[in-house]
């Protein structure tokens, strides 16, 4: 399942990116008309990815915290006592898992916008700047 | 010192296509000398916006030497062709691609930033570039607010930032009626003489070509005249 999750993450980073690459062509075309190194393309573009991934890896833990805050005081999700012995499903929130997941989803933000960011670099500024 | 800012020795270039090989430049030999105005004329499709693409090095010849401000290029790496591009060379398109995000004054500015130059050093000279043209009380606005013309002044103020040796401006008057078109061109020249810049202009405008100091005919993938 957390395979699953992964997967579609990094896919729609790369999708994401790839996009932007396309939307933003004919910008990339006029700043390496200007002088920028394919270098600096594709720091842009790992940039772009980096933040994406921070930003949704920090919302990520702060709906998860809550989620699960919300579930230990509240217990929203109740399970059947007589079943499961237990009444509400059971929730144990440690800083180790949080950290660990935050680096996992921050590598794969890393790892799916290399493809995007050196597509972007690797454009040609002629064929960039005539891309309609 | 080599009075020559651009020097190009049997360039060519060739296209491969499905149908075989499309030659479009076949041996241009030419020198620029620093401050002079050179005009580059022909029909449509006859070379002249890849000629400049090539002078500019934003593409490579199929074969051929070509030396910039005394620099030959041909053996240098993609990044360092973007570094001598940043430095020497500024460009001028038909259509002013400017970047849609930024104001004028960003966009004058952005060169200077790519050669990793502060802002703070780049916002006065960028502002006394946009107020030779006429529009200092535009540097806020955004290309969208701009007109054609005035998106086009802010492209050649722009391609003068870095005090680049050279200016190649691709039918910078293609796209602009004629009223505009004669302003820009009494710019172009006004920037040249006064900032003492070398300008390669591709044009199939001859009233424009008519005021260069030398007019460079291309025909059939070479220099006529």
């Amino acid at each position: 399942m957390l395979c699953l999750i992964i997967l579609v993450a990094a896919f729609s980073i790369i999708s994401t990116l790839v996009m932007m690459v396309m939307e933003k062509t004919r910008e990339i075309g006029i700043l390496k008309a200007m002088g920028a190194t394919s270098k600096s393309i594709r720091k842009i573009f790992m940039w772009q990815g980096l933040v994406t991934g921070l930003l949704g890896t920090a919302s990520g833990c702060i709906i998860g915290y809550l989620l699960c805050w919300v579930q230990q005081n509240f217990k929203l999700i109740s399970l059947p006592a007589d079943i499961y012995i237990i009444s509400a499903v059971p929730v144990n929130m440690r800083v180790w898992d949080f950290i660990c997941i935050s680096a996992g989803s921050l590598a794969i933000c890393f790892l799916a916008s290399l493809y995007p960011a050196n597509k972007a670099a690797s454009l040609q500024p002629v064929e960039a700047i005539r891309y309609e | 010192m080599n009075e020559n800012v651009l020097e190009a020795r049997e360039i060519y270039k060739s296209y491969p296509t499905a149908d075989g090989q499309i030659d479009v430049l076949l041996g241009i030999n030419l020198a620029i000398k620093r401050g002079e105005i050179v005009a580059v004329v022909g029909p449509s499709g006859v070379g002249k916006s890849t000629l400049l693409h090539i002078l500019g090095i934003l593409d490579r010849p199929t074969r051929g030497q070509l030396r910039i401000d005394s620099t030959q290029v041909s053996s240098l790496s993609d990044d360092q062709l973007a570094k001598l591009r940043n430095s020497t060379v500024g460009f001028v398109f038909q259509f002013h691609y400017l970047l849609p995000e930024l104001s004028a004054l960003e966009n004058v500015m952005m060169p200077g930033m790519i050669a990793g130059k502060k802002a703070e050093e780049l916002i006065e000279p960028a502002r006394e570039l946009l107020g030779r043209v006429g529009l200092a009380e535009r540097e806020s606005h955004r290309p969208n607010q701009l007109s054609a013309g005035e998106q086009q002044r802010v492209a050649i103020v722009r391609a003068l930032i870095n005090n680049s040796k050279v200016v190649l401006a691709d039918e910078p008057s293609g796209n602009l009626d004629f009223t505009n078109s004669q302003t820009l061109h009494a710019l172009l020249w006004e920037l040249s003489r006064t900032l003492e810049k070398t300008f390669v202009i591709a044009t199939h405008n001859l009233e424009l070509a008519r005021k260069a100091d030398r007019v460079l005919e291309l025909r059939n993938g070479k220099i006529v005249n």
